[in-house]
């Protein structure tokens, strides 16, 4: 009995060590084994303009043992080639917490 | 007696592998900044909180992420900027390994990250560790000269 509760709680812990996360302002839900998605990084919307164009900076992280890349406001503007933000939303990619990316994109114009 | 004493002792190993094997996944799976109990132990494993944080590596991290993402106001986007205010803030943070011992010490307020500058319109963060013995949070502020 013990030894199935000590299997069920190890197996839950390695799949929330698997399934990796990140911390951001708006999270939907996410999967364990496979995620996907696009969601607001700006989420207060007041009389805001809609940009035309749009700019992303990424990084990844293997394993959850190795992290690099370069997601900054400022490295998705540029790449956009953007003068004036007016929004941003960010995707986010996770396979089982083995390969997972975070990606911010900016809109402006 | 003994045969209870041997039970206490089970029940407290198994307790503290648990113990152990959750924190050290919640780590590993960069879960920190959505477990308000853990934040204190975690920051002060070498880790960090900010409204972004892309999933981090336990050996190695080393990334850039937005630190401000409110950019309109009153109909008025952020206009982006090639200027940098200071590159000096930055906070630094060293743990001795086994002991457990930690020093954290800088000074990475917007203040700081805002000199030399006349407004500040955004900024990022960049964060780097090695095995969580080393790491470094810098704040990038842009704006106007």
């Amino acid at each position: 009995m013990k030894k199935k509760l000590l299997g069920v709680v190890g197996a839950a812990a390695l799949a929330v060590t698997l399934s990796g996360c990140l911390s951001v302002p708006v999270m939907p839900p996410y999967g364990i084994v496979y995620t996907d998605y696009k969601a607001p990084l700006d989420f207060d919307q007041e009389k805001s303009p809609v940009g035309e164009r749009s700019g992303s900076a990424e990084t990844m992280s293997i394993v959850g043992l190795v992290a690099m890349g370069d997601a900054s406001i400022q490295t998705a503007a540029e790449d956009g080639n953007i003068k004036t933000i007016y929004g941003a939303d960010y995707e986010y990619f996770n396979v089982l917490g083995i390969y997972q990316t975070y990606k911010t994109v900016v809109h402006g114009e | 007696m003994s045969h209870s004493r041997h039970l206490l002792s089970g029940r407290c190993v198994r307790g503290l592998m648990l113990s152990v094997l959750l924190l050290g996944a919640l780590s590993l799976s960069g879960c920190y900044g959505r477990f308000g109990l853990l934040n204190g132990v975690l920051s002060s494993a070498g880790l960090h909180r900010a409204p972004v944080v892309p999933p981090p590596g336990l050996i190695y991290t080393s990334y850039k992420a937005p630190l401000d993402y409110d950019f309109t106001n009153d109909g008025v986007g952020t206009t982006v900027s090639d200027e940098v205010g200071s590159e000096e803030a930055n906070t630094h943070f060293i743990r001795i390994p086994f002991i457990n011992l930690s020093f954290a010490w800088g000074d990475a307020g917007i203040e700081t990250a805002q000199e030399k500058l006349k407004t500040s319109d955004y900024a990022d963060y960049e964060f780097f560790t090695v095995l969580t013995i080393y790491s470094n949070f810098a704040v990038h502020a842009y704006g106007e000269r």
